[in-house]
């Protein structure tokens, strides 16, 4: 019996006595290799998305809270948009810059889904779908459709129908984890605002593109010469928008032969209104900013346009105009050196005070394409830049 | 302890008696981290350090208080206590010392606490009679095997995640037919005598 009591007092001993001695030793060691922690890093933390999607360029949200309050920039988060960034400034007692708002977009029409140059029984992902020869399909820069970019998602934003991804706009935040994981690099990130695009990344020439998909940009400009902005251009075939340039007037949407051009967020471009009834075209809303944060200066609204006009402002260099015009064969892209020797003689027909003054005398003109006199024109002031940066022409004193 | 010996056990502690694949033991985090491989290396690397700690402290445990009072049957309580201390530690010092290896590798730390593969090779060295030195081997070879058969599997893993799989099996069912499969491969060691 007392045998029983000891062992099992002995047991009692060893158990209770270890664990006492062990969580002192943890306590101990608590406070030895105590951490200091800041706690905005949680605040921060609580405020983020909690996506981890890694479009701020950290590894993480818990990284970017961090970082945050570290003294990185609080207007990295697209995803959080700018109501985040501006509680992130709260918290870290900071300004908060403007959130750029971006969405993602995918540059393929899906025209040329069905159209394979073999039949691929591989592993159904883009990754190493893309490996071999550029994929399956006959066109080598088309969308592939087997959705790397639909599993990176963090928002569910893009998906895949019919053969080729598509982004929800409304789901989109612009992080660009689809960006970075699309292996032919067919997505890109435009400004929230961008209503119209060119759903094509297909540099193949214009025969290639007819055969290889029913969608696809066959680079015939038409686009280019409807652009009263200079906002779409056609380069190795293939037309794209600069967003910078822009307006989402809609001038390039009907004038393609192939029906490429799309309007992004389905709203109407101010074109399709009657002259006289037509709403200003889409703004981007002013974020709300933190009271001592500058205002943005936001390039991307687009300007108000103004009506037209009812009398043409006579434009300024007059005498300007018939003096290019007959002299020189026409302008073309030929290679520079060839034509300084040419034009020399004609030089001193252009006054000097010429090239300041065109950007206010040629307001924009709405109803047409640019006219032929200002395009030979911009030519002219072009060639001759580009003569005296080479060194082949000097600049021209004023002869009056 | 000759050079062969060592050789042998080694061999014995990766390959013969794996313990995810033979011994079938700490399976929990072997089907939770095999989804990518990065992930596999870290717990497999957090887990041979465990393993290699736990054996050493729990022999020393067991040689200074269980024997000498003859309390070898409450090896399996007293085991998992100092386990469970022992990660506490090694999660605080390794947050403190360093931590970019605390953010790769720390979030795991938790799951190793009562993970059965770690209790079960502190249990396995007393059981075989293992020395001090043969003990610590033990436990950094099993340490090993784990990291080896978990990083075979997610490489499986992650072809198979692109395979057109029938809707019934996809996920966790046709993992668990291929980890059967991976087994009855490692079964192809068994018998396998050195020295």
């Amino acid at each position: 019996m007392t045998e029983t009591l000891f062992n099992t007092l002995k047991a009692l001993a060893v158990v209770g006595g270890s664990s006492i001695l062990f969580g002192y030793l943890l306590s101990v060691a608590a406070k030895f290799f105590y951490v200091k922690i800041d706690e905005r890093i949680e605040k921060v933390q609580e405020v983020l998305p909690g996506a981890n999607c890694g479009g701020c360029g950290y590894s993480g949200c818990a990284a970017y809270a961090e970082a945050c309050v570290k003294g990185a920039p609080c207007n990295l988060c697209n995803a959080g948009g700018q109501a985040v960034a501006n509680k992130i400034a709260a918290i870290t007692g900071r300004e908060s810059g403007t959130v750029e708002e971006r969405k993602a977009f995918v540059y393929c029409s899906g025209g040329g889904h069905d159209k394979n140059r073999y039949e691929f029984f591989g592993m159904h992902s883009c990754i190493p779908a893309s490996r071999i020869d550029g994929g399956p399909h006959l066109c080598t820069f088309a969308c592939l459709g087997f959705g790397s970019c639909v599993k990176v998602c963090n928002f569910n934003a893009i998906s895949v129908v019919n053969g080729v991804a598509k982004v929800d706009q409304s789901k989109c935040t612009g992080c660009g984890a689809c960006v970075a994981e699309c292996p032919k690099g067919i997505i890109g990130l435009v400004p929230a605002s961008q209503n119209i695009n060119v759903p094509c990344r297909s540099h193949m020439k214009g025969a290639d593109t007819m055969k290889a998909c029913t969608m696809g940009c066959i680079g015939c400009k038409k686009c280019e010469k409807a652009c009263t902005h200079g906002a779409i251009t056609v380069k190795d075939s293939l037309a794209s928008i600069d967003p910078a340039k822009c307006v989402s007037c809609g001038d390039c949407f009907n004038t393609c032969p192939r029906n490429l051009i799309v309007n992004i967020h389905g709203s109407p471009f101010f074109r399709d209104y009657p002259e006289d009834a037509r709403p200003a075209p889409p703004v981007v809303p002013a974020p709300k900013a933190v009271e001592h944060a500058e205002p943005a200066e936001d390039s991307r609204v687009a300007p108000v346009i103004p009506p037209k006009p009812k009398a043409e402002p006579a434009p300024a260099p007059v005498e300007v105009k018939p003096a290019p015009k007959p002299v020189e064969p026409k302008p073309e892209p030929a290679p520079v050196p060839a034509e300084p020797k040419v034009e020399a003689p004609a030089e001193p027909a252009l006054p000097a005070a010429e090239p300041a003054k065109a950007p206010e005398a040629n307001p924009v003109n709405l109803d047409g394409p640019a006219p032929k006199e200002r395009v030979d024109e911009i030519f002219e002031n072009l060639s001759r830049s580009f003569a005296e940066l080479a060194g082949e022409a000097k600049p021209e004193e004023p002869k009056e | 302890m000759t050079l062969t010996s060592i050789f042998a056990l080694s061999v014995g502690a990766v390959l013969v008696n794996n313990f995810v694949l033979v011994k079938f033991l700490g399976i929990c985090p072997f089907m939770g981290t095999s989804k990518r491989t990065d992930t596999a290396v870290s717990m497999g690397v957090a887990v041979t350090f465990v393993m290699t700690a736990a054996s050493m402290l729990t022999w020393f445990f067991n040689d200074l208080f269980l024997i000498p009072f003859e309390l070898e049957y409450l090896q399996t309580i007293v085991f998992i206590l100092v386990i469970a201390s022992l990660v506490q530690l090694v999660e605080m010092v390794l947050r403190k010392l360093s931590p970019p290896l605390y953010s790769a590798l720390g979030i795991y730390l938790p799951l190793i606490t009562t993970n059965c593969a770690v209790l079960g090779v502190a249990l396995l060295n007393i059981q075989e009679g293992y020395n001090f030195l043969e003990s610590t081997l033990n436990g950094f070879m099993s340490g090993v095997g784990f990291l080896l058969a978990l990083v075979l599997f997610s490489g499986v893993r992650e072809r198979m995640a692109f395979a057109d799989c029938p809707k019934p099996f996809r996920g966790l069912p046709i993992a668990l037919i291929a980890a059967s499969l991976l087994a009855m491969a490692f079964m192809g060691f068994s018998g396998l005598k050195i020295g």
